[in-house]
């Protein structure tokens, strides 16, 4: 009961927040941009702080796994030696820029997101094919072969300046893919500025569950 | 030229609240057919029956700038889901790949449990963390995409090419049936993924499509006229262009 009295309290602060930080940004006035910093400021402070509960939250989802002897539990006791590992590097390193921080991020972050960065080509193969068995479209067509000319026309072929095909493709980027693009983001925008202004108007509360 | 854009932002406000109060005076339009969303309500009634588990991974996107628009839409997709899903055997669980939607997908789990008068149900593991960068949180995320009590994956909010490695998991489980995202990549990663893909601002409507609402549905049509304006300008500047007008 307590909870619920204390709801639309913290909706009023969430909405007051949201419109002095939206029209700080808008209007210039030295009340107005001072108050929007402060949020901004709190904000950042609350979103650090929200990192840490988070990798606390991420350990102790990785403990209980292990605890519980799950499936794939070496995986998780690897995962908590590694985060165990990072944090003492750091702190005994004297920081992020710290010679023991620089090798586990150049031996091992680096060479770890460079091999899912080579699976990740395998599976976007992978769904490029499943483009012609699942979702035969006039569209998908398109797709396909707009992916595929531009794939081509990117590897160093002889003879691709003198047939025109390079000036083509820069044709087809540069106009039909930036204009593409450019319409998708507009209507991406709207929609972002609907979503923001749906929020601010408290027709939605996602942040109150 | 802020000016100019906070009256586009006021003028977008009270377009919306009169097409909201035309609505409520005149009744509401229907809205255009999106196949993802009508699959999304009627795959997670059948997991519900079922007594199985409804996955909805939200990104990575945080709450500021474009991504945070796309982390709100996700967080009321997971709204909506929580409160349809709640009283199923296994409540649905939100995968997140940044820390404060992480906290909040947990509460809206915690308050939709709360509704149902289901507490006994909630843990925090039903709004989990991931991983804290694009591709860890993918890694995180993949096992329980491919989890067999899972029987409906969704991804909405901001995601990035690593969305491909979630995809391919959900399709070789033949449960994908929502992908959207405002991020163009992660876009054209979906594209061939799913049968019923998310293009353009249409992951924007999810609020109006899966909850409703006078405000949600108005919002939407003062777009869609924002929209049509657009393309206007856009048009005659491009005309005025090319007679040497301008």
């Amino acid at each position: 009961m307590k909870e619920r009295l204390s709801l639309p309290f913290l909706a009023v602060i969430a909405l007051f927040s949201g419109w002095v930080v939206l029209l700080g940004y808008f209007v210039d006035l030295p009340g107005l941009s001072d108050l929007r910093t402060l949020f901004l400021d709190w904000a950042v402070t609350l979103v650090a702080v929200a990192v840490v509960v988070g990798v606390i939250h991420l350990a102790r989802r990785h403990a209980q796994r292990i605890r519980q002897g799950e499936e794939g539990a070496a995986l998780n006791l690897v995962t908590l030696t590694s985060l165990a590992m990072s944090i003492l590097a750091i702190l005994l390193s004297g920081g992020l820029d710290g010679e023991a921080s620089r090798w586990l991020y150049n031996n091992l972050w680096l060479p770890l997101e460079s091999s899912l960065l080579a699976v990740l080509s395998v599976s976007l193969i992978y769904a490029f094919t499943r483009l012609f068995t699942r979702r035969f479209t006039f569209f998908g067509l398109v797709f396909a072969l707009t992916t595929l000319f531009v794939l081509f026309t990117t590897l160093p072929w002889p003879g691709l300046e003198a047939l025109g095909l390079a000036e083509l493709r820069a044709w087809v980027l540069q106009v039909w893919a930036a204009a593409g693009g450019r319409g998708l983001l507009l209507g991406i925008a709207l929609g972002a500025l609907t979503a923001g202004l749906r929020v601010l108007l408290a027709a939605e509360n996602p942040y109150s569950g | 030229m802020s000016l100019l854009a906070l009256g586009i932002v006021a003028l977008f406000s009270l377009l919306t609240l009169l097409l909201a109060a035309r609505a409520r005076r005149q009744g509401e339009r229907p809205l255009r057919h999106i196949p993802a969303f009508h699959r999304l309500n009627q795959e997670m009634a059948l997991s519900v029956e079922a007594g199985q588990q409804v996955h909805l991974a939200l990104g990575h996107g945080g709450l500021f700038e474009m991504p945070g628009a796309a982390t709100f839409l996700a967080l009321t997709m997971l709204q909506h889901t929580s409160r349809l899903a709640a009283v199923s055997d296994y409540p649905p669980v939100a995968t997140s790949g940044e820390a404060v939607q992480g906290l909040l997908s947990q509460e809206i789990a915690h308050a939709a449990a709360r509704l149902l008068r289901a507490e006994e149900q909630f843990t925090l593991n039903l709004g989990q963390i991931n991983g804290l960068t694009p591709f860890s949180y993918a890694a995180g995320a993949l096992t329980l995409v491919s989890e067999p009590k899972v029987a409906v994956n969704a991804f909405g909010g901001s995601f990035g090419s690593e969305a491909a490695l979630l995809s391919d998991a959900a399709l070789k489980r033949g449960n994908l049936v929502l992908a959207g995202s405002e991020n163009l990549t992660a876009q054209a990663v979906f594209f061939p993924a799913t049968e019923t893909p998310l293009l353009g601002e249409e992951f924007f409507a999810a609020a109006a499509y899966l909850q409703g609402g006078t405000i949600a549905r108005a919002a939407l049509l003062a777009q869609d006229i924002f929209r049509w304006a657009l393309i206007v300008v856009l048009l005659g500047g491009a005309l005025l262009k090319l007679v040497g007008v301008w």
